[in-house]
């Protein structure tokens, strides 16, 4: 039982919108939430539903590293209570990628500011911080594509891997199987290689991912323009050789990276000396981060490196800056890429704003944005005054300007830094909010050192004299472990949460004084006691952060940003509203450099995959129509298009079960081989013979039907025919058969190859050695017919070596 | 689980159910390690190395003692010579068609470990014993694929998986399935957290066999924090003096994770910060980027670094890199990384010659010393050694020599756990000195010897270089039963029939009908048609088909009168021909076959003559124009031209020749002719005409009465 429902990112009446969030159930008992999307205007009325059904998930999955699959990701995971206990699993890249997308698009939208005070967004809110982004995603677990994952407790009987979209670097195809269901999730992917990124699984390794039960699709298509490439270069030299400046939005860390390659190598190979920059507040990191990552990439890219001996991503020309005010500085013409490619968050708003006003410059637009988004609205207008002179040739004539009549008042956030009495007082506030975290954490030590006493200890009893010996020592090793912290708790009071105490006790008394350990040769000795100075040093320095950091990895890497991070780098400041009128007078272009398969090719290579039932997502009801429509003409027919926030059903209807063959039974068995030498094939007859299986785990490995729970408890055999009445029953039951399919070209050429002659005449019929002719019919049949004599048994011969038959 | 897949319990009938091992090299010995497993037709080979200690073809692994061009897949565990260096020999000069997989950083160091392989030895030897050239490295290269750890990769039927192993950077162990077998290689390993590289993992599942290093036999390691604290002592302790270090180190592997120590240590200690540290290998500085690059693929502490420090931890900030030594200043007390590691040539050499005479310096061998090196042979603490530059010059030592090692392989502690962990019944052990690994093998069984002769019997093998080692295993056979046949849960004692059919080893059951839908395999009919002359009536057939087969089914058709026999096959009778059609099988055309056979035989069959003697049966039915038209026929064939038909066609004909005419008058039989010959000669051919067209029935007696009784008695008698 298979049901699927996109929260957003399918058509929907009420909003559009290329934020994803996809729920997967199974037997409505395992839900996998897939992507935590959300826009560009991080309108918080989307994820109220995600806000609703957050107790009920169990697993989730990311796809790309871009806003409209995770962004609401880690907003979720502060507010939402609950939903960062929920796993999580990503490839490396995603993981890696998600974090600079969302510290990016965060640290310029309003929950994020440095310094809350002054934001009225929402006051009662803690703000995020960039160190709570990293906090989150570290927890995200690690996948590599086509990597074997097992799952625990209630997720065991799923399975899924990874497999590489093609969309994003890192950008995932998920696949899961959960008993009959096999499920492929391939939102936004790209069969077309690129300059950093392969081409997706489902182009170069569809036997990887075929024939699901479900194929849940992406309907949203590139335009599958060819020499993009050129089209984008004469934009930008249209701008910069009028002396203006070209102004590219793009996704902080997923696209931006294709960009910067791609624009770089240009830049490097026609030796301009225009300035380029990549403005985004988390570009450096990005960077950094790519150059760590090249194996996720194309081997071009490897290749390139071998060659050069430079990583691809140390440009020569581009420039990364972290703020606008650095592009202002570049007097003159530039080229401008920057992120967030709807406008609204990034630093892209602030750019625009400032280039927007002046005829000679240039923005292109190379992704579709949220039609809600600053872009979108741009992206409008500018379809509505292209509308007469647009063709239908896919842009192959060239990318179309115009310019568009847009006044508006836009609103821009700045930071300020903090000054007087604001900054003294976020000062104190600071120290304040830093004490009771040192206290908290301090407590917390204290109470798990209590509560983590030596359990197994207790449970032999021993004579109760000789640890109360020991307790004032005890006290003493105690304080010293919490080292200076001890120091600001009372000792008299004990505070602590006991709901995940390990044992009942705790939770009356948690106080279990520590018992020395005698053995008959009396107290046993402590081998930490007796380590040699140099190691001792070593060791236990390297023991006990590791403790911090391992059993309360947040804890410890929290105190470290705060040090670290905020008094050194980050400056005090605020958020302040400003509000901007501008007027549009550049020249607006789209180039779409998506990163996405053009309905033509997904007409070509979804059929390939063999999925007996296609769901298709997309934002508009029209797009996912059209796609439709192209591929029940391929042959598809079970297609859905759900709408937002509406379940389909899915289900396979077919079920299974594994049985071990007996050894007799292997033994019987006549294999033959397929032409194609792919399969092999053998008739099977055989009866069941159900054991009670004393190995439990033996049968539950497999792929069972879960919800037949005697085939869990047995272990069921198919033993050899041993009874003529078993035989007759069988032999009833099975027919001889052919597999395997006639060409008769490669009959023909078999034919002449072994000495006969054989010739086409007609439609399909071929003859062979005058008296006997092979015909083709209807259903992949073939009728041979002759008279009697000894050509006809030979042809027929060759015609029974082309199958594998089964007797 | 152990107890299903036990080898050697069972006698295996197939040959098929033994699997087959053989070290072409690396068995009984450190060096050139090479080794392939084969089970049910799949042939996989790991690693392809050279001998460290010999030059020429004399260092290659036995590659003339197997056929390469079986081997399916190769997978090359990590960089090192002795594991990658007859590489692209294997691909350029031996006929071996399969394909090559390494981890991403292995590719991307091996390229320049290689080369500088190539150089070294074109340099030091002569031209006949250079195994390949940079042109077969460059050709060969391409042809490597890359993969990365934990992604499983499936090459006809053969799925492996690579974990790290810890060893160096992108190092691997290899999991490998092929049909149920599953085989755990792991190539040089490391179970020693150090500060870049995971310890070899544990793989979730369990393998039948372990193919295991054994390099350090039952020897036990240091702890590593005395190790460094050690090795940190002495060169402090040699620098104050005023001393110089020398660090002889192979180029990769152990050298970055001194240089991480190094770097480490200077960072603390401030107070160091005068004295230079160096690293003096092109081929190190070379592939620093690659380590820069690969992060992600190292342990989580350095991660981390990377992560928190927003710089890269192998930039170091206090060791240079040297280039040559022309540059170099010896002018006071240093820190020298230099390679290679077993002081045979280069750059070490060339210090340890121009450093031994003072005692104040100190060389630490940090790695794994091979015998017969000059590294093996200074641990002994001679007085004097012989130098590169030859001619018998001899260089005093007096410095101090201290052997340290960071050698990341396990010790007898490490591998005796990893081995307890992973819980093969199987251990084959490679990569190890005959002493070392015999130590270790008896070592196991002594450990393991409480579960002798149970099931979970632990078998350990050190087989020598080209012995081929046997295992019989029974891979479990599973089957999947799918659609149809799976409509109903199991049931015991049901009978089930269906197709098995089995790709790279995964087998599922299912009906014939489903074959297309869960498998995409198409059937296919063969039907087959043959046209038989057979001038026999369809009752006739019926009758002797009735006798072969029994009972008949009616398939009387539009195209004629129509037999199927037992279901299969279709008999069609027409006039003058038989048609039999049937769809090809084993079954049906043996069916087919003897139809035919029978169909062949009715014409002269004693059966056939018996029953159409019975007079009602042959009696011929004719009318009278029939009658005078077979009569016709005959005459026509005599006669030619010379018949002439009278006014009235049924009354007669006349016949004349050569000026004659003789008068045939049909209503009486009569001849009238003038000229005798030609008289007796149609009445002769008439008489006979008469008797064949009415064999029983006409007599002799031509009177018109007769003649019209004929017509009369044939009709009666039908």
């Amino acid at each position: 039982m298979f049901t699927f429902t996109p929260l957003l990112g399918a058509a929907s009446s009420t909003l559009t919108t290329l934020a994803s969030q996809s729920l997967l159930t199974f037997d409505q008992n395992v839900r996998v939430l897939i992507d935590v999307g959300w826009n560009d205007k991080f309108d918080l009325k989307l994820l109220s539903e995600l806000e609703r059904i957050t107790p009920t998930i169990d697993l989730i999955l990311l796809t790309h590293a871009t806003i409209s699959h995770l962004g609401a990701y880690v907003y979720a995971c502060k507010r939402f209570p609950g939903f960062d206990a929920i796993p999580v699993y990503a490839t490396l890249p995603v993981i890696n990628m998600g974090r600079m997308a969302t510290i990016d698009a965060y640290s310029t939208a309003w929950f994020t500011a440095p310094a809350i005070l002054a934001s009225s967004a929402s006051p009662q809110e803690e703000p995020i911080q960039p160190s709570d982004i990293d906090t989150i995603f570290d927890k995200i677990h690690a996948l590599k594509y086509s990597q074997q994952l097992t799952l625990t407790a209630k997720l065991s009987s799923l399975r899924l891997t990874a497999h590489n979209a093609g969309h994003t670097l890192g950008g995932t195809l998920w696949r899961l199987h959960y008993g009959q269901e096999d499920i492929v999730y391939a939102v936004d992917w790209n069969h077309a290689v690129e300059r950093h990124l392969n081409s997706s699984a489902l182009l170069t390794a569809p036997e990887q991912l075929s024939r699901p039960t479900a194929l849940i699709c992406g309907a949203r298509a590139g335009s599958g323009i060819r020499r993009r490439e050129d089209l984008l270069l004469s934009a930008i030299l249209r701008g910069v050789e009028r002396g203006g400046s070209v102004f590219m939005p793009t996704s902080t860390s997923s696209r931006a990276l294709e960009l910067c390659h791609l624009l770089d190598s240009i830049w490097v190979e026609r030796k301009y000396t225009i300035p380029l920059m990549f403005v985004s507040r988390a570009g450096t990191r990005t960077i950094a981060y790519a150059r760590s990552m090249l194996e996720w990439m194309s081997p071009a890219i490897v290749r390139e490196w071998e060659e050069k001996g430079t990583s691809p991503f140390v440009f020569k020309s581009l420039k990364i800056v972290t703020s606008e005010d650095e592009v202002r500085d570049v007097r003159g013409p530039k080229v401008v890429l920057a992120s967030g490619q709807g406008l609204e968050w990034g630093v892209s708003r602030d750019v625009f704003a400032r280039l927007s006003d002046d005829p000679n410059n240039i923005a292109i637009f190379t992704q579709n944005a949220d039609c809600e988004s600053f872009a979108g609205e741009i992206l409008m207008l500018w379809k509505a005054a292209t509308e007469g002179t647009m063709t239908d040739d896919g842009g192959a004539s060239g990318p179309k300007f115009s310019r568009i009549n847009l006044q508006q008042q836009l609103e821009i956030r700045k930071c300020v830094p903090l000054q007087g009495e604001e900054l003294e007082a976020y000062l104190a506030e600071e120290k304040a909010r830093k004490n009771l975290a040192d206290r908290q954490t301090a407590m917390d030590l204290k109470n798990r050192n209590i509560l983590d006493e030596p359990d197994s200890e207790s449970e032999i009893s021993e004579s109760e004299e000789e640890h109360e010996d020991e307790d004032g020592e005890d006290m003493e090793a105690d304080k010293s472990e919490l080292g200076i912290f001890s120091l600001m708790q009372d000792n008299d009071v004990y505070d602590f949460d006991v709901r995940a105490a390990k044992s009942l006790k705790h939770k009356m008394f948690p106080y279990v004084p520590r018992r020395i350990r005698r053995d008959p040769y009396g107290d046993v000795i402590r081998f930490e006691d007796y380590v040699r100075a140099e190691e001792r040093d070593e060791g236990v320095t390297s023991d006990s952060t590791e403790n911090v950091q391992g059993a309360n990895g947040t804890i410890g890497k929290k105190r470290k940003w705060t040090d670290e991070e905020e008094k050194s780098t980050v400056i005090p400041s605020k958020t302040m509203l400003e509000y901007v009128n501008i007027e549009i007078r550049c020249e607006i272009t789209f180039i779409e450099y998506e990163g996405l398969a053009d309905a033509r090719s997904m007409q070509m290579i979804v059929p390939q995959i063999q999925a007996r039932k296609l769901i298709l997502i997309s934002d508009t009801i029209e797009r996912a129509d059209t796609l439709a429509e192209l591929l029940r003409d391929a042959g598809i027919q079970d297609i859905y298009i759900p709408l937002s926030g509406k379940s389909v059903n899915a289900s396979m209807d077919a079920n299974a079960y594994v049985v071990t063959l007996s050894d007799d039974l292997a033994h019987q068995l006549n294999w033959q081989d397929t032409v194609s030498g792919e399969y092999k094939v053998a008739q099977l007859k055989g009866k069941l013979i159900m054991k009670d299986s004393s190995i439990s785990n033996a049968s539950s490995s497999g792929p069972q039907r879960i919800d037949l729970p005697q085939s869990h408890l047995k272990e069921v055999t198919l033993g050899h025919l041993a009874t003529r009445r078993d035989l007759a029953i069988a032999s009833t039951q099975t027919k001889p058969l052919f597999v395997g399919d006639i060409r008769l070209a490669e009959l023909r050429r078999r034919l002449m190859a072994e000495g006969h002659h054989a010739e086409f005449r007609g439609e399909g019929v071929l003859l062979c050695d005058g008296p006997v002719s092979v015909r083709k019919l209807e259903n992949s049949n073939v009728l041979i017919e002759g008279g009697v004599g000894i050509k006809f048994y030979e042809i027929r011969k060759i015609v029974y070596s082309f199958l594998a038959r089964i007797v | 689980m152990s107890a299903k897949r036990q080898a050697a319990d069972f006698e295996p009938v197939d040959q098929s159910d033994y699997l087959e091992f053989v070290a072409l090299g690396g068995g009984n010995e450190v060096g050139r390690s090479c080794h392939i497993i084969n089970y049910r037709g799949k042939t996989v080979m790991l690693d392809a190395g050279v001998h460290p200690a010999l030059n020429g073809l004399s260092a290659l692994p036995f590659y003339d003692d197997y056929d390469l061009s079986t081997v399916d897949i190769l997978l090359i565990s990590h960089f090192h010579l002795d594991h990658a260096a007859s590489l692209p020999y294997v691909m350029t000069h031996t006929d071996f068609k399969g394909r090559v997989f390494m981890t991403h950083p292995t590719k991307a160091i091996y390229r320049w470990l290689l080369s500088d392989y190539v150089r070294v030895s074109a340099i030091s030897s002569n031209d006949a014993s250079t195994l390949y050239t940079d042109a077969d490295l460059n050709a060969s290269f391409e042809r490597i694929e890359a993969i990365d750890y934990h992604s499983t990769t499936e090459v006809e039927g053969i799925k492996f998986t690579a974990y790290h192993a810890g060893h160096v950077l992108g190092a691997a162990m290899y999991f490998i399935e092929i049909g149920g077998i599953k085989i755990l290689f792991t190539g040089d390993y490391s179970r020693e957290e150090d500060r870049h590289l995971n310890i070899a993992e544990v793989p979730t599942e369990r393998p039948d066999i372990l193919i295991t290093e054994s390099t350090y036999g039952t020897s036990t390691h240091q702890p590593r924090v005395e190790k460094e604290t050690r090795l940190l002592n002495l060169i402090t302790k040699t620098i104050v003096n005023g001393g110089r270090c020398l660090l002889p180190v192979f180029s990769l592997g152990n050298a970055q994770e001194l240089l991480l120590i190094l770097d480490e240590y200077w960072q603390n200690h401030p107070d160091l910060d005068g004295i230079p540290v160096f690293y003096a290998s092109s081929l190190a500085r070379k592939c620093l980027a690659v380590y820069q690059t690969y992060i992600n693929m190292m342990n989580d502490s350095i991660r981390k670094k990377f992560r928190d420090d927003r710089s890269n931890p192998f930039q170091f900030k206090h060791i240079r890199s040297l280039k040559n030594l022309e540059r170099f200043d010896d002018l006071g007390p240093c820190v020298m990384v230099a390679s290679p590691g077993m002081l045979q040539n280069g750059v070490s050499r060339e210090l340890l010659e121009r450093w031994a005479p003072e005692a104040k310096n100190a060389v630490i061998l940090t790695g794994y010393s091979v015998d017969g090196t000059l590294a093996k042979q200074i641990l002994n603490e001679p007085s004097e050694f012989s130098s590169i530059a030859g001619g018998g010059i001899k260089v005093p030592r007096r410095l101090y020599v201290e052997e340290i090692s960071f050698a990341a392989h396990v010790d007898y502690k490490q591998n005796s756990e990893f081995i307890d962990l992973v819980n093969a019944s199987n251990i084959i052990l490679v990569h190890g000195e005959q002493t070392n690994m015999g130590r270790l093998k008896s070592a196991l069984l002594s450990k393991y010897k409480d579960l002798r002769q149970t099931e979970n019997e632990v078998k350990v093998f050190n087989p020598r270089n080209s012995e081929e080692l046997r295992l019989p295993f029974r891979g479990i056979k599973v089957a999947k039963v799918m659609g149809s046949l799976a409509a109903k849960p199991p049931m015991d004692g049901q009978i089930i029939s269906g197709i098995l059919v089995q790709k790279n080893f995964e087998m599922s059951v299912m009906a014939a009908d489903d074959l297309k839908e869960f498998s995409g395999l198409t059937t296919s009919s063969v039907i087959q048609r043959q046209s038989i002359a057979v001038e026999v009536s369809a009752e006739l057939i019926k009758f002797h088909l009735e006798q072969m087969f029994g009972t008949l089914k009616d398939a009387t058709a539009a195209s004629g009168i129509g037999y199927t026999i037992m279901d299969s096959v279709n008999v069609f009778w027409k006039p003058k021909s038989i048609v039999i059609e049937w769809e090809g099988n084993m079954l049906n055309d043996a069916i087919a076959d003897s139809v035919l056979a029978i169909l062949l035989s009715v014409e002269s069959s004693p059966m056939s003559v018996k029953i159409s003697s019975k007079p009602s049966h042959c009696k011929a039915n004719f009318n009278r124009p029939e009658k005078i038209e077979r009569v016709l026929v005959f005459l026509d064939s005599q006669f030619g031209s010379a018949v002439e038909p009278m006014e009235n066609p049924d009354d007669g004909v006349y016949i004349s020749i050569d000026g004659h005419i003789a008068t045939v008058n049909f209503r009486n039989m009569d001849v009238i002719c003038s000229y005798e010959p030609l008289r007796s000669r149609v009445t002769h051919v008439l008489d006979h005409a008469v008797d064949t067209i009415l064999p029983f029935d006409f007599g002799s007696d031509d009177s018109d009465e007769s003649s019209s009784s004929i017509t009369v008695k044939g009709e009666s008698s039908s």
